[in-house]
């Protein structure tokens, strides 16, 4: 297993550079020019404009750019942003521990709440139970994040006044992007778990365990659960990164700091910098996600062996 | 008062009343205290035929506020003083209550630069005014006040400016205000490796800055610059202490910026929040404020709030107690709520406008503009898009800016049949009964690129409709910023809509001088030597009745030659929690000061 590991984490880095590289030349074929997203509306020489792109260092050629980066990055320098010459790493470092602890935050309503509606799905088969979570499965996986969140905001901040409607720092304030964020991730979960279990349940070891007398609880915490739980994995491996880059709009709504409004400024203003620090940021987190889950996937089931 | 003070007959009446009834001791004084004050008062109504003063509690700002004095001589002159005969006819029962309070202000978008030498946005500005003080003050357009500079004067072709600094001024780090930081703050803005871009057009054609001694500075500029005290009394030309610059490098603006103001940032996270603590030190309070001193608010936090709707949410619940951008579509709630002040003031610039590109044909034909001008209905669009609350723009300049002509509102109104004329004296006709003209067999289609902004999605709809009425089709064309600015600054665009904030008229320069357009921010492409004199001329003399004179050719002839429309003009709209008195407001409606707020218990 160890190897197994060694192998995995050494794969890992030529994956992470081929990433880096992929999204540059992308970043670069796109069209507009970060100097002239810079002067925008303001009124700017056409010397003042070719200053600023030599300043932003947009002259040199495509691959001096990248290794550049490269380099300065292996020795811990992310550069500064184009647009506001903060130095990345400290941008990152500020919005980190916030999208870190939504990221973690929703997660966790997600799997409690997918795993619960799941399981009594799966238990409640073809009763009214089992369409009432399905359904509302469906209307999770459906809404739109913005409008949940100003929903929520209007229910539990305005008219409640239970929760603080904006920031980051503190548990009250983390509720509600949690909860919108969570009741969407628990949507596909749900239907993973109850899919899974219903197939789980037909198997004719839970059929032995039956018939050797074993409670139901135990049955379905001792053998269904694990085995059931191992496609719903990958899933949710998938959905704390999804949660962790992509949670912009929520960020956005809650006026809280966050990786994702970083990411989205970044590559509407092209600031490569900025788009670079951070993929490389994602692209580790995802790998170790994926090596996370594999390594689970063992756990549970323990059949599964890596040579 | 004093039983002593009184006029023996007085005297003599009040002892026999209180020998008569037995009066107590206490009611005895308060007697004398009444009949005094009510002496005094018959005596001063029958003398001055008024009846004097009383101090009053500082009212709510129902109206704009503006800064305490309405004339300003460069010297001070302190506040007018209640007459000193006048008593309150009972002593006060409870002490002046105390001033404090902690503001919490939403901005509607972030920003990464603090630096207002540097920044383009007007919301560091607003942060940045509390905390970098300008040299000059205008209270009202065109009138200065001492800020940083007690005393000024310019020479009579507006080519050398010699300001008289203020003695007694400290950055916050403990280094002293003099000449050489106004020098340093000056040439740091012209110079390229700041990348300034706001401040550096508010320089105008600078040219350098003589430290005359320890308090006068002589600035100079290659030509006659008349804005240049307006200039001046922006955030953006505020006076930076060398010493912190020189301390933080490449890190100032970005962490930290270091002023003389009543103001000290005390964090700054960019994208979320500021933190501003008062200046224990402050004492060189300028005279139009109230008063002087450290300010009375214990902290001013600044959080950005984009999403409109959140950021409403927050001053109703009262977790934000001041918030900028209030969409129109909000603003009869807001008003509703008796706990929230909603204030809108006319924005000093242009206001919405759409700018035509007249290099690019069929736009480059004097007919196709002036259809285009008179289709649109511009009460229409500001009940449509703007729920009313916006007025309908007449003119290049807005009311509030000096050197505004309300003769334009008559010229070239809405006139759907002087449009559809228009074109058909041209040569436009719809041959083929589709809606659109023609000529030459091809259709009158023009491309109407804008931002991805909600504003914008609903104004060039409006736009398309009015101009599909006069056989005109839009192409709508809406990009995110990075595409956005290629194609415009290409000249691609047929229409785009413009906005842009400024006091001074010689902010018209922006749009429609030659030496903007090909890229630049005149989108109109527009370039005619007529108007380029005319804008110098106007800024080049500091004669007010002469500057309004070329202001209002340059306003018509814009009309005249229908360079670009001017739709509504914008209002800032401020909604804030009542209890909040005592904020002051630049002419512009665009930078609210507290230095002299406080929250008052409701």
């Amino acid at each position: 297993m160890l190897n197994y590991i060694r192998l995995r984490l050494v794969l890992a880095v030529p994956t992470i550079i081929l990433v880096t590289i992929l999204v540059f030349l992308m970043l670069y074929a796109i069209p507009g020019d970060p100097a002239s997203i810079f002067a925008g509306d303001k009124p700017v020489t056409p010397e003042l404009l070719a200053q600023i792109r030599e300043d932003m260092g947009l002259n040199r050629p495509l691959y001096v750019q990248y290794s550049d980066f490269l380099w300065r990055a292996l020795h811990g320098d992310l550069g500064r942003s184009l647009q506001s010459r903060r130095p990345v790493m400290d941008a990152i470092m500020l919005a980190l521990p916030n999208t870190l602890e939504l990221a973690v935050a929703a997660m966790l309503f997600a799997i409690a709440l997918g795993v619960s509606m799941g399981v009594i799905s799966a238990l409640k088969h073809n009763t009214w139970l089992d369409t009432l979570s399905m359904l509302t499965s469906l209307v999770g996986i459906s809404m739109p994040i913005f409008w949940l969140s100003l929903l929520l905001i209007l229910v539990f901040a305005v008219n409640l006044r239970w929760f603080p409607s904006i920031g980051e720092g503190g548990v009250d304030r983390l509720v509600l992007p949690a909860a919108a964020l969570g009741l969407i991730s628990a949507a596909p979960t749900a239907r993973l778990i109850r899919s899974s279990m219903l197939e789980v349940l037909q198997q004719e070891y839970v059929n032995t365990a039956r018939a050797k007398g074993l409670h139901q609880t135990t049955i379905i915490a001792r053998h269904v659960l694990k085995n059931a739980f191992i496609p719903a994995l990958t899933v949710m491996g998938m959905e704390f990164g999804n949660l962790l880059g992509g949670a912009v709009i929520t960020e956005t709504v809650f006026a809280r700091l966050g990786l994702g409004r970083l990411y989205v400024e970044g590559i509407l203003t092209k600031d490569f910098p900025m788009v670079q620090g951070l993929t490389l940021l994602i692209a580790v987190i995802y790998v170790m996600m994926n090596l996370l889950v594999d390594v689970l996937y063992a756990y549970f089931d323990p059949r599964i062996r890596y040579e | 008062m004093d039983f002593n003070q009184l006029d023996s007959q007085t005297q003599a009446l009040l002892l026999k009343e209180a020998n008569r009834r037995g009066i107590s001791r206490r009611d005895f004084l308060r007697l004398v205290g009444s009949s005094a004050g009510a002496a005094i008062v018959a005596y001063l109504a029958t003398a001055c035929g008024a009846p004097p003063p009383t101090p009053a509690p500082p009212p709510p700002p129902t109206s704009v506020p503006a800064p305490a004095a309405t004339s300003v001589p460069p010297t001070g002159v302190p506040p007018t003083a209640v007459p000193p005969t006048v008593a309150p006819t009972r002593p006060p029962a409870t002490p002046t209550p105390v001033r404090t309070g902690k503001l919490v202000y939403a901005w509607s978008s972030p920003f990464d630069d603090l630096d207002p030498n540097a920044t383009t946005s007007t919301r560091a500005g607003r942060l940045g005014i509390h905390v970098i003080e300008p040299l000059v003050w205008q209270p009202k357009a065109g009138q200065f006040a001492p800020g940083l500079a007690a005393s000024w004067e310019a020479s009579p072709d507006a080519t050398q400016y010699t300001f008289k600094l203020r003695k007694d001024v400290k950055f916050h780090d403990g280094t002293p205000f003099d000449a050489k930081a106004v020098k340093f703050t000056f040439d740091r803005i012209v110079d390229p490796a700041l990348k300034s871009q706001t401040a550096l057009s508010l320089m105008g054609p600078y040219k350098s800055t003589e430290v005359i001694d320890d308090y006068t500075v002589k600035v100079t500029f290659k030509q006659p610059y008349a804005p240049f005290l307006d200039s001046c009394s922006t955030p953006y030309l505020g006076i930076t202490s060398p010493a912190a610059v020189a301390k933080y490098g490449k890190d100032y603006g970005v962490t930290m910026i270091v002023g003389s103001g009543p103001f000290i940032l005390k964090s700054f996270k960019p994208g979320s929040e500021a933190v501003l603590v008062p200046n224990p030190d402050y004492k060189w309070a300028p005279d139009i404020m109230k008063h002087n001193g450290p300010p009375y608010l214990e902290s001013i936090t600044w959080k950005v709030i984009q999403e409109t709707g959140t950021r409403t949410g927050t001053v109703e619940t009262g977790e934000v107690n001041f918030i900028e951008d209030v969409p129109t579509v909000d603003v009869k709630r807001l008003k509703a709520n008796p706990d929230i002040v909603v204030l809108a003031l006319a924005q000093g610039g242009s206001g919405e406008s759409l700018m035509m590109n007249v290099t690019r044909p069929p736009t480059d034909q004097l007919a196709v503009r002036r259809a285009i001008q008179q289709a649109i209905d511009k009460k229409g669009m500001s009940d449509a898009v703007f729920d009313g609350v916006y007025p309908v723009a007449c003119s290049i300049i807005q009311p509030s800016i000096f050197g505004y002509d309300p003769e334009t509102c008559k010229m070239y109104p809405y006139d759907l049949a002087a449009a559809k004329k228009s074109l058909a004296d041209a040569g436009w006709v719809d041959t083929n009964n589709d809606g659109i003209v023609e000529k030459g067999g091809q259709p009158l289609a023009l491309d109407l690129y804008f931002r991805q902004l909600p504003l914008n999605q609903s104004m060039s709809q409006y736009v398309q409709n009015q101009l599909r009425k006069v056989g005109i089709n839009v192409n709508l064309i809406g990009l995110e910023r990075a595409g956005y600015f290629d194609a415009v600054r290409a000249g691609k665009h047929h229409l785009q809509f413009w906005w842009e904030t400024f006091t001074d008229p010689d902010g018209v320069r922006i749009m429609v001088h030659s030496s903007n357009a090909g890229g630049g921010t005149n989108r109109n492409n527009y370039v005619n030597a007529e108007m380029d004199k005319l804008i110098a001329d106007a800024a080049a003399t500091s004669d007010p009745a002469k500057r309004k004179e070329l202001y209002a050719k340059i306003q018509k002839k814009v009309l005249d030659e229908a360079v670009m429309i001017n739709l509504c003009d914008d209002q800032s709209i401020y909604a804030y929690r009542k209890g909040i008195q005592d904020f002051a407001m630049d002419i512009g409606g665009n930078y609210p000061y507290f230095y002299d707020t406080f929250i008052a218990k409701t």
